[in-house]
């Protein structure tokens, strides 16, 4: 991936997001064990390691899905670890799944405008009583909603039911619902899973307009096309424990994270 | 026959319907006019059901209790307090929406919990105090000169009185659910229901609080309940608390699964099921016997196993089809 | 006098408490394997008694009469499941639906029993006709030993069940973790249908224990599910002491406040106790909290 172009911005050093010692235990199994990391504003941060490692656990955790079983979660210097997730949503953080969970029988600019209610609803009397704010807010919902499907490089009829879309579509579509959010903090969860090259170039160059526009973003991926032409850092998890934390160039030749990997070729 | 033809047709049919709505009372008896009273205030209840159950997923077995909750409350008041029966209506209301309001808050924030578990306890307790609690309640013998509704000098004491006002609360109480279905709340309805393809876990992600939403909607059919047995109690003018016990919530269920959870309409069509069968069978079979409920059940059995989307789920497949929606509240 | 009297009001509310104990467990035991709230708990302890009580009657001996009445509640237990339970297991049809089924069932079986018995309200004698005996100053009825019994040899049959046996063992794993299971070996569906048996089982030995000391009719269904139903939502779904410890609760509180208060209020009373105790800790005092 030559082509892309690598960005490596210094944002600003406040401790964007911070993550101590958090630990997480199933019945017994410790699936993440004392991890501790930092991210700093505006950068591209990938988490990488072997099926199984905790990854999507670790995602889980800073989403509010698993609550912590050690260790704490700050953001923007606040406590996440124990608030609810949709309240983490609302606090500027937005998530893609790695089985997409698109809500398949409602159409695309509906998925959108789920995400876009949270910054104001009407209201429970105004809607049933189908006041002129109510039916305003729709068309609001519906605007900005379509703008955010344009931006995503969305350019099908609204109405389009969401399990119709092709699997480019739909992680484009989960892209447009976490935008709707207006977060500030992106956890992208595998995006490009089952993608061509093609479509993973041009998801990659999307992340890399997010990132132009403001967003710090987290990327768990397996393709190494992707992970290795735009992350600023790599975060290396085997087992649920961190073994390397280092820009890509350094994590490429890595000891460690070769034999964590065992014969899997690192491009 | 194109949809050009079908809409005039519907149209057509609609006016009838409503015109026959209208002149019923005029040439029907009135034991005929009790029974259509009592197919509208179950309506009433159902019609909130259908949103709680149908399309907020949540089953409640305390709607019975809430029904009670509005009529005892309203009773009360505007017999011991002289107060107007309406504004008894609006206390009724108001009771049951806190009950409500407490117990979802607590309890609906807790993923997987049953309501039913804590609605089945909840109806157990308001019928001990509807039975037990005299000083109040008046017990087994219940309250008796309960007034009718009244606006102005003018009091309501005909049944076809209490049929158009009914007519009038079902109207409205339609028209303020069928908006909900279509509004920015309707969509988070549709975004956390599995059954629509829709997902707890995402929803959640995108910052839906699942608990508050479906909270809202348990309040909002508790309402439903407790107005419904406001009227009930100021049409009878007499009420005692078997109507109100666990059976009646049961039966609420019932009835909107045979009409079709999910739709507004299938709480009407149920109603108008169980009251019309209940009738036909004890008109058959000389009164009141363990018939009427073991064929009520089978019925219940074959529509769940068989047609689980309910009766109304015939006229709604045609009309889905030829306006070409997948679903009706879009 | 008075540590008598209390400590007699306290053997009597252990005894209600047993049987609510066991109702609870047998609704648990269906819960836990198939996550369903099932209606129809109630009606097999129904069965139970009004099936002794008719079997008695008509001139068999008590010991016969009970055997069978529990018999023959799993035979319809049976019936039931085949009918209207196993396709929509199969088929893998919502809980939701499922749950009303059972809700079906219950009206089909208090319908039927209606027709069976009408309203009359049937007994069976206390279980051995024995004067009642005197400890630490309380007078207790025979029955009550009989239901301690009974109630103990159920819940250690049940663990001797669920530790020993293979069944027991694949009920368990279903309960923790069905896909785990179906991966080993273990049908979902047989587990389902044999936890269905064996509640309806558990609640019938529940409803004949009950007979001797309250009058059963065909309505009571409703009610016992319910009684049970709390026990075990009360007490903590995730083990068994939970709906042991419900059920006592349960039946303690109504005794005490039988007894020393009104006897008009007590089920109220009940009821808002335990209302308050799941507003308060709405996983049931042993229970496990699901995470959001």
């Amino acid at each position: 991936m030559n082509e892309t172009l690598l960005v490596r911005q210094n944002g600003s050093n406040q401790q964007f997001l911070e993550l101590k010692e958090v630990s997480k235990d199933f019945a017994g199994l410790r699936a993440v064990n004392e991890v501790k990391f930092n991210v700093r504003k505006g950068e591209i941060i990938g988490i990488i390691g072997p099926n199984g490692a905790g990854k999507t656990t670790l995602i889980n955790m800073i989403n509010g899905f698993l609550p912590v079983t050690k260790g704490e979660i700050y953001f923007k210097g606040l406590k996440l670890n124990g608030l609810p997730a949709y309240q983490i949503c609302a606090l500027g953080v937005a998530r893609i799944f790695q089985n997409k969970q698109i809500f398949s029988n409602m159409s695309i600019i509906e998925n959108v405008m789920i995400g876009i209610h949270r910054r104001g609803q009407v209201g429970l009397l105004p809607v049933m009583l189908n006041l002129k704010q109510a039916r305003k807010k729709e068309k609001q919902y519906f605007e900005e909603g379509s703008e955010i499907l344009s931006r995503v490089g969305i350019n099908l009829n609204p109405y389009r039911l969401a399990k119709d879309l092709s699997a480019k579509e739909q992680t484009l579509l989960g892209i447009a619902r976490g935008l709707a959010c207006k977060p500030m903090l992106f956890l992208l969860d595998e995006p490009v899973a089952g993608l061509s090259i093609e479509e993973i170039y041009t998801v990659a160059n999307l992340i890399l307009s997010l990132r132009k526009q403001g967003l710090t973003i987290i990327l768990i991926e397996h393709r190494m096309e992707i992970v290795m032409g735009i992350c600023d850092r790599l975060i290396v998890l085997n087992f649920g424990q961190k073994i390397a934390d280092d820009i890509p160039e350094k994590i490429r030749e890595n000891k460690q994270v070769i034999s964590a990997y065992l014969g899997e070729k690192l491009i | 026959m194109n949809w050009e033809d079908i809409k005039y047709m519907r149209v057509v049919i609609w006016g009838m319907l409503t015109i026959l709505l209208l002149l019923l009372p005029l040439f029907t008896s009135r034991y005929i006019q009790s029974i259509l009273i009592f197919i509208e205030i179950y309506s009433l209840v159902a019609i909130g059901l259908c949103l709680l159950t149908g399309f907020a997923g949540q089953i409640s077995l305390a709607q019975g209790a809430f029904y009670g909750i509005g009529a005892y409350t309203s009773a009360i008041i505007s017999l011991r307090l002289d107060i107007s029966p309406f504004l008894g209506m609006v206390c009724g209301a108001s009771v049951a929406g806190i009950v409500a309001y407490v117990l979802g808050k607590r309890f609906l924030r807790i993923r997987g919990f049953y309501l039913a578990l804590i609605t089945f306890g909840f109806a157990l307790f308001v019928d001990n105090i509807f039975y037990r609690f005299d000083f109040l309640t008046g017990g087994h013998d219940g309250i008796s000169g309960i007034p009718n509704f009244s606006i102005g000098g003018f009091i309501m004491n005909k049944d076809f009185h209490y049929y158009y006002l009914l007519l009038v609360a079902i109207s409205f109480a339609f028209f303020l659910a069928r908006n909900l279905l279509r509004s920015e709340i309707g969509r988070e309805m549709r975004a956390v229901d599995l059954f629509t393809g829709g997902s707890e876990i995402a929803s959640s992600a995108l910052g839906v609080n699942i608990g508050r939403l479906k909270t809202k909607i348990f309040v909002i059919a508790s309402i439903y309940a407790a107005v419904a047995g406001s009227i009930y109690a100021h049409y009878m003018t007499h009420i005692h608390p078997q109507p109100f016990d666990i059976s009646s919530s049961l039966l609420f269920l019932t009835m909107i699964v045979i009409g079709g959870i999910k739709s507004l309409w299938g709480g009407i069509i149920g109603a108008i099921f169980y009251i019309g069968s209940r009738e036909l069978i004890s008109y058959f079979m000389g009164g009141a016997t363990g018939w009427d409920l073991i064929v009520y059940a089978l019925v219940f059995l074959l529509v769940l196993m068989f047609l689980p989307e309910g009766l109304i789920s015939f006229p709604q497949k045609i009309y889905l089809n030829q306006a070409g929606k997948t679903t009706p509240y879009e | 006098m008075l540590i008598e009297r209390i400590f007699e009001v306290f053997l009597s509310g252990v005894t209600l408490g047993c049987i609510y104990a066991v109702i609870g467990l047998g609704f648990m035991v269906f819960f836990n394997v198939t996550k369903i709230f099932s209606f129809t708990v109630g009606e097999f302890a129904m069965l139970g008694g009004m099936i002794s009580a008719s079997l008695y009657s008509i001139g068999l001996p008590l010991a016969v009469a009970i055997i069978l009445a529990v018999l023959a509640s799993c035979t319809v237990s049976i019936i039931v499941w085949l009918f209207f339970l196993h396709r929509p297991f199969s088929q893998g049809n919502p809980a939701v639906t499922i749950i009303f089924i059972t809700l079906g069932i219950h009206l089909l079986i208090s319908g039927v029993a209606y027709i069976v018995w009408g309203t009359a309200f049937k007994e069976i004698p206390y279980f051995s006709q024995v004067s009642p005996l005197v400890w630490g100053g309380a007078t207790i009825s025979p029955q009550s030993l009989w239901i301690w019994g009974i109630t103990s040899l159920t819940i250690i049959g049940l663990s001797l069940l669920f530790d020993r046996t293979l069944l027991g063992k694949g009920l368990r794993a279903c309960a923790i973790q069905p896909l785990a299971a179906k991966l080993m070996g273990i049908n979902p569906l047989y587990m389902a249908f044999a936890s269905f048996i064996l509640a309806a089982a558990v609640a019938s030995i529940g409803g004949v224990t009950l007979a001797p000391l309250t009058m059963t009719q065909y309505g009571v269904g409703v009610g016992l599910t319910m009684k049970g139903v709390l026990a075990a939502a009360v007490g903590g779904m995730n083990k068994a002491r939970g709906p042991i410890f419900g059920g006592l609760t349960m039946g303690l509180t109504e005794s005490f406040v039988g007894a020393f208060i009104s006897s008009k209020y007590m089920v109220a009373a009940a009821l808002g106790v335990f209302i308050a105790l799941l507003l308060v800790r709405p996983q049931g005092i042993f229970g496990v909290k699901e995470e959001v």
